[in-house]
């Protein structure tokens, strides 16, 4: 759900239909208070019919640093369960350490045992903070194509101990194998399907490419979804026995014209044929209780690993050239095995949402 | 699930807000409409006559428009 009226505009006729049978919102987008009377009644309705699920953006799973950011997040998040029942809500995967925190943009982390330590520390004191199932969404950006294939694995020990599961964003997935130019189908494979409650479903655009190889596929939400998504959708519904959800994003204030409109709608009811054809919702799907978990009193930080989440984030932001980057004295981060076309798109993404 | 009528009527009326609040004369150039919303002759006529209808208080701005967190926006 988006809080734009252009956004409202194009749902409307299937609001009217009552078509949606879900809604996700991203409630630190626009805390309780900034809500206007319609979006408030429209989200209490769908959670008062235990309908409605909750989608996280700012909480930063894997910030080397604990500061009151996250303190304060965890407290508003307890705060919005208790006023509107989510069925479950969800976070990212990646790393957001500067101080302007609503503007910045998660960037991905190499699987690691400090780094998954970083990330189990952070998802046990969200699992804490509310009774109900918490999941993680893959990341679409990654720096390489190790990245791309470890974050499943990631994934899954990530949320091993928490009971945790998982969204799959498919488009994020369709992201990776244009730019590392693996079939979209091998990347799934690599996930703990078994763990996908919820898929999301989204367009994106073509950025040209400065090295002039190839574009570069971004997950900007702002478009149709591909039609290689439609054709690995069926699939996909088949080996995700768990799946309980199918989200479609879009952009508020990308559906401005007639067609925009039109072509979302049409997306709409594509991917309710799709499931409408299989089986999935029928099938007996997991329960995700809540594990108790031995918190260590004191969140776990780690310095140094903050001090190079904060040079690359200030490296790319300064436009740093991929060769300086690549040559980076890092331990975290296995720059020299990165892509420069992804260093360049990541400052170009971490430019549009400026951090500082 | 049928969305009760008064909420309907709430949604319709933000539908209808972002259907009137476009430009009248649907010119192609984008940069017209950011040229309208920032003329500030437009608000000043208005504000002594009839008091603004309340179609803004629909009309959020989100900061950077939307959400960077699947990483690629």
């Amino acid at each position: 759900m988006m809080a734009e009226a252009d956004f409202v505009s194009a749902v409307l006729p299937l609001l009217q239909n009552n078509a949606i049978d879900v809604l996700e919102w991203s409630f630190d987008t626009l805390y309780h208070n900034n809500e206007p009377d319609w979006l408030r009644d429209l989200l209490n309705f769908y959670a008062e019919n235990n309908r409605l699920i909750g989608h996280g953006v700012y909480y930063s799973l894997f910030d080397a640093r604990w500061t009151e950011r996250q303190e304060e997040w965890l407290q508003k998040l307890k705060e919005e369960v208790s006023l509107r029942k989510y069925n479950h809500i969800t976070e990212h995967f990646g790393f957001m350490n500067t101080e302007n925190f609503h503007q910045g943009v998660p960037l991905p982390v190499s699987l690691h045992p400090k780094t998954l330590q970083i990330g189990k520390d952070r998802l046990y004191r969200l699992q804490q903070a509310v009774d109900i199932p918490v999941g993680i969404e893959n990341l679409a950006f990654s720096f390489s194509i190790d990245d791309v294939k470890e974050q499943g694995v990631f994934l899954d020990k990530l949320t091993e101990d928490t009971n945790g599961f998982l969204i799959l964003d498919l488009h994020n997935i369709y992201c990776q194998s244009c730019n590392f130019e693996v079939e979209i189908e091998e990347i799934i494979d690599l996930y703990p399907l078994d763990k996908v409650k919820e898929i999301h479903l989204s367009g994106g655009s073509w950025q040209e490419s400065v090295y002039g190889k190839k574009q570069v596929r971004r997950d900007t939400h702002d478009d149709v979804i591909p039609e290689e998504i439609f054709f690995i959708l069926p699939s996909v519904l088949a080996k995700c026995q768990n799946l309980e959800y199918i989200i479609i994003e879009r952009l508020g204030h990308t559906l401005k014209t007639e067609e925009d409109k039109e072509n979302f709608l049409n997306d709409f009811n594509k991917v309710k044929t799709i499931i409408e054809a299989s089986d999935w919702k029928e099938k007996e799907k997991c329960i995700w209780d809540k594990r108790q978990i031995q918190l260590l009193e004191k969140p776990l930080e780690d310095l140094a690993l903050f001090e190079e989440q904060s040079r690359l984030t200030r490296l790319l932001f300064d436009g740093a050239g991929a060769g300086i980057i690549k040559d980076q004295d890092f331990h975290y981060f296995k720059t020299e095995n990165w892509d420069p076309e992804m260093i360049l798109t990541a400052q170009n993404i971490i430019k549009k949402w400026n951090p500082y | 699930m049928k969305i009760p009528v008064v909420l309907m009527a709430s949604l319709l009326a933000v539908g209808v807000s972002a259907q009137s609040t476009k430009p009248e004369a649907k010119t192609k150039k984008p940069v017209k409409k950011v040229k309208r919303a920032a003329t500030p002759d437009t608000v000043e006529k208005k504000k002594p006559g009839t008091p603004k209808p309340i179609v803004k208080k629909d009309t959020l701005v989100l900061r950077g428009y939307g959400c960077p967190a699947c990483g690629m926006g």
